[in-house]
């Protein structure tokens, strides 16, 4: 048994109190960033990138940034809870049930299930990406270009189709994505396309100029523009007489089942190309609705409401690593921002990185259980401060994420025009979320574009430009299938509901996974 | 304002027709790059030119943004639920112009603070002196904790530090 040898050493790494320091240094950082309202984790990630710029050690790093990822993602079930606004669409699940709880002074109970909820399936989910990790970077050794193509165009589909409540509002912000990926210098042959004649266009668009713009930018202009629309109002936390314990013994019982499905189904669609935690929630909320024997509870605050959806969504994160760190594929918004983590210090994620920086792999995934104990340790006591953040008042807490988006901008270009880039691309974030277009198919076109095309041609280089390279390898072929069928479920009820004779007028125009049926 | 007994269409310009809108632009920017991309290939479009992604990606722009048109122009017209005003993100996008400019001049410290004031400002706050107190401390902590500590370089400006 290797793998436990080398998580031994990962933890051996990890458990240096220097890095404790940068584990503990991140979880806080991420907490703290990932509470206040409307930042999810992939926010949190790009606007502390700089924090990281002057740090020339990757494993700190590194073991930093999966603190604040997890961080990040407890904040957003708080915010959800406390507040009903959920950062991402992957706590909107959380916050259905989590706010109804919240409001009939069941607060406590619902950040607690959410909180051990989430450190029991980020540790099973943990310990399935340890074991995994290297049997799939091993079965990608034998990727060729042209599987490394097909799956590209798997994830960015996965993630058009599925998230979002339209498919060709989602096309129209994959291609926005894919049109920023292009524009620079082409890597094979260095010429220049997209550039307009100007110099500044020659090094391409920073992801994290896109990140920031649409995010940080786009979603404070977005709320500039219905600022009598904010929910201002904090759900208390109620005190007394739940000292002893969070939870009490029916919420245990009512809950451990939801996190252990709630891990079951996470894992698997985050490890899948499938647009990272969004379908794994709403799955997870959807199934525990349906398995429920008080179903009339849900919709007024049922524990198990946000038990599954929160396993779920953190069992998804340690998915999600797997494409990402065996075959260098982000399949969600938030991996993206990761793999831009990645490349700054020259890193390229891939099977090759589990024998050129083992010690970097198994440090980062070590650190995902230590980050988990943290945080739990963390979360809980300290719950009180985190209700704090959440009281900053809205107009300095919005001047505050604009001073720190354009800092973050200024120090990774170190150039005033990229900072107009980003505020550019922020305007474009306000008329996407006006007119409800997805964020995250434009992140994924921006870094996976580049990748397809790349890999598009050499796989054409090796078989002569022949282009039946792609459809006569079983993997490839199988690839592009999923990817096509990726584009017909999100209609199948329409399709069932047309079948069993019913108007498709009366049905959702496309599955988003949480209606009823 | 409509009062509470005529629910009735407001004549205003409602979510539908600014999608339409908003769709013709994007075909026409389609058409446009992809006029850019076909010029710029200059009729070098094999499987293996770097000129063929842009041409593709710029076809797909067109063909989506019809698409979307389309959709939108068989939708029905709805009434906006909720008014978006604009005139606050207008001023924070201004601040933020002002703030862009400043700060390679004024140093990063004086323009966060004056920029902090004027957004919270119109972000609707109306604390003027905690907003005092937090456009001082928080880009004076921000630039210790870079320059001194991350060692990321950070405009200083008029501010001697």
């Amino acid at each position: 048994m290797n793998v436990f040898g080398d998580l031994m050493s990962g933890f051996g790494t990890v458990l240096s109190p220097e890095y404790l320091l940068y584990a503990a240094i991140g979880v806080t950082l991420g907490t703290f960033v990932g509470v206040l309202p409307g930042i999810g984790p992939a926010l949190t990630i790009a606007l502390l990138l700089p924090v990281t710029f002057s740090l020339d050690d990757p494993i700190g790093t590194f073991i930093m940034f999966a603190g604040i990822y997890y961080g990040a993602m407890y904040g957003g079930s708080t915010t959800s809870i406390l507040l009903n606004t959920p950062g991402e669409s992957a706590s909107v699940a959380t916050a259905i049930e989590g706010y109804q709880m919240a409001r009939r002074g069941r607060a406590k109970a619902a950040l607690a299930t959410a909180a051990i909820g989430s450190f029991v399936a980020g540790t099973i989910s943990t310990l399935l990406l340890s074991l995994l990790a290297q049997p799939v970077a091993k079965l990608a050794t034998t990727f060729r270009a042209a599987d490394y193509f097909a799956l590209s165009l798997l994830a960015m589909v996965a993630v058009t189709a599925l998230v979002g409540r339209s498919v060709v509002r989602g096309l129209m912000s994959l291609v926005f994505g894919l049109f920023l990926g292009l524009v620079g210098i082409d890597a094979l042959t260095g010429q220049a396309r997209f550039t307009f004649g100007t110099m500044e266009m020659l090094e391409g668009i920073d992801i994290v100029v896109v990140i920031v713009g649409l995010f940080a930018i786009g979603e404070t202009l977005y709320v500039a523009s219905r600022m009598h629309h904010l929910p201002e109002h904090v759900e208390p936390l109620e005190t007394g007489s739940s000292k002893l314990g969070w939870l009490t013994r029916d919420d245990w019982r009512r809950s451990w089942r939801p996190w252990l499905r709630g891990t079951a189904i996470g894992f698997p669609f985050g490890a899948l190309p499938s647009g990272g935690a969004d379908v794994p929630t709403f799955l997870s909320y959807t199934y525990e609705k349906h398995r429920a024997k008080n179903r009339d509870e849900f919709g007024k605050g049922a524990i198990e409401g946000v038990a599954g959806p929160e396993a779920a969504n953190n069992a998804a994160f340690s998915g999600v690593l797997v494409p990402l760190l065996t075959l260098g594929i982000p399949t969600s918004a938030t991996a993206a921002v990761m793999l831009a983590a990645f490349q700054i210090f020259n890193l390229q994620p891939g099977p090759q990185l589990f024998d050129t920086s083992p010690e970097l792999v198994w440090a980062l995934i070590a650190s995902l259980y230590v980050g988990n104990v943290l945080l739990l340790l963390l979360n809980l006591p300290l719950i009180r401060v985190w209700v704090k953040v959440l009281q900053i008042p809205r107009p300095i807490l919005y001047a505050g994420i604009l001073v720190f988006a354009t800092l973050g901008v200024y120090a990774a270009t170190g150039s005033v025009n990229q900072v107009f880039i980003a505020y550019a691309v922020g305007v474009v974030g306000l008329g996407m979320r006006h007119f409800d277009f997805p964020i995250a198919p434009v992140i994924l076109g921006l870094i996976l574009g580049p990748m397809m095309e790349v890999q598009f041609r050499r796989a054409l280089l090796v078989a002569n430009g022949d282009l039946s390279t792609f459809v006569t390898r079983p993997l490839t072929a199988a690839l592009l299938t999923c990817a096509v069928l990726a584009f017909v479920v999100p209609y199948l009820p329409r399709i069932v509901a047309r079948l069993r004779g019913r108007s498709a007028e009366d049905e959702p125009k496309k599955l988003v996974f949480a209606e009823d049926d | 304002m409509t009062t509470e007994t005529q629910p009735v269409r407001r004549p205003e310009v409602g979510r539908r027709t600014g999608a339409v809108i908003l769709a013709a632009v994007l075909v026409l920017v389609g058409a446009g790059l992809f006029w850019v991309a076909v010029g710029e290939a200059d009729g070098d479009l094999g499987l293996q030119s770097p000129r063929l992604a842009p041409v593709v990606v710029s076809a797909a722009w067109v063909i989506v943004a019809v698409a979307y048109l389309v959709v939108q122009l068989r939708t029905r017209e709805e009434p906006p639920e909720e008014k978006p005003g604009w005139l606050s993100p207008a001023g924070v996008a201004a601040s933020l112009v002002g703030f862009a400019v400043a700060l390679e001049y004024a140093g990063f410290v004086v323009s966060a603070a004056a920029f902090i004031i004027v957004v919270s400002r119109v972000l609707g706050s109306r604390h003027l002196v905690r907003d005092v107190i937090v456009a001082v401390v928080l880009p004076i902590g921000i630039y210790l904790a870079f320059t001194r500590l991350l060692d990321i370089f950070l405009p200083a400006g008029v501010f001697p530090l």
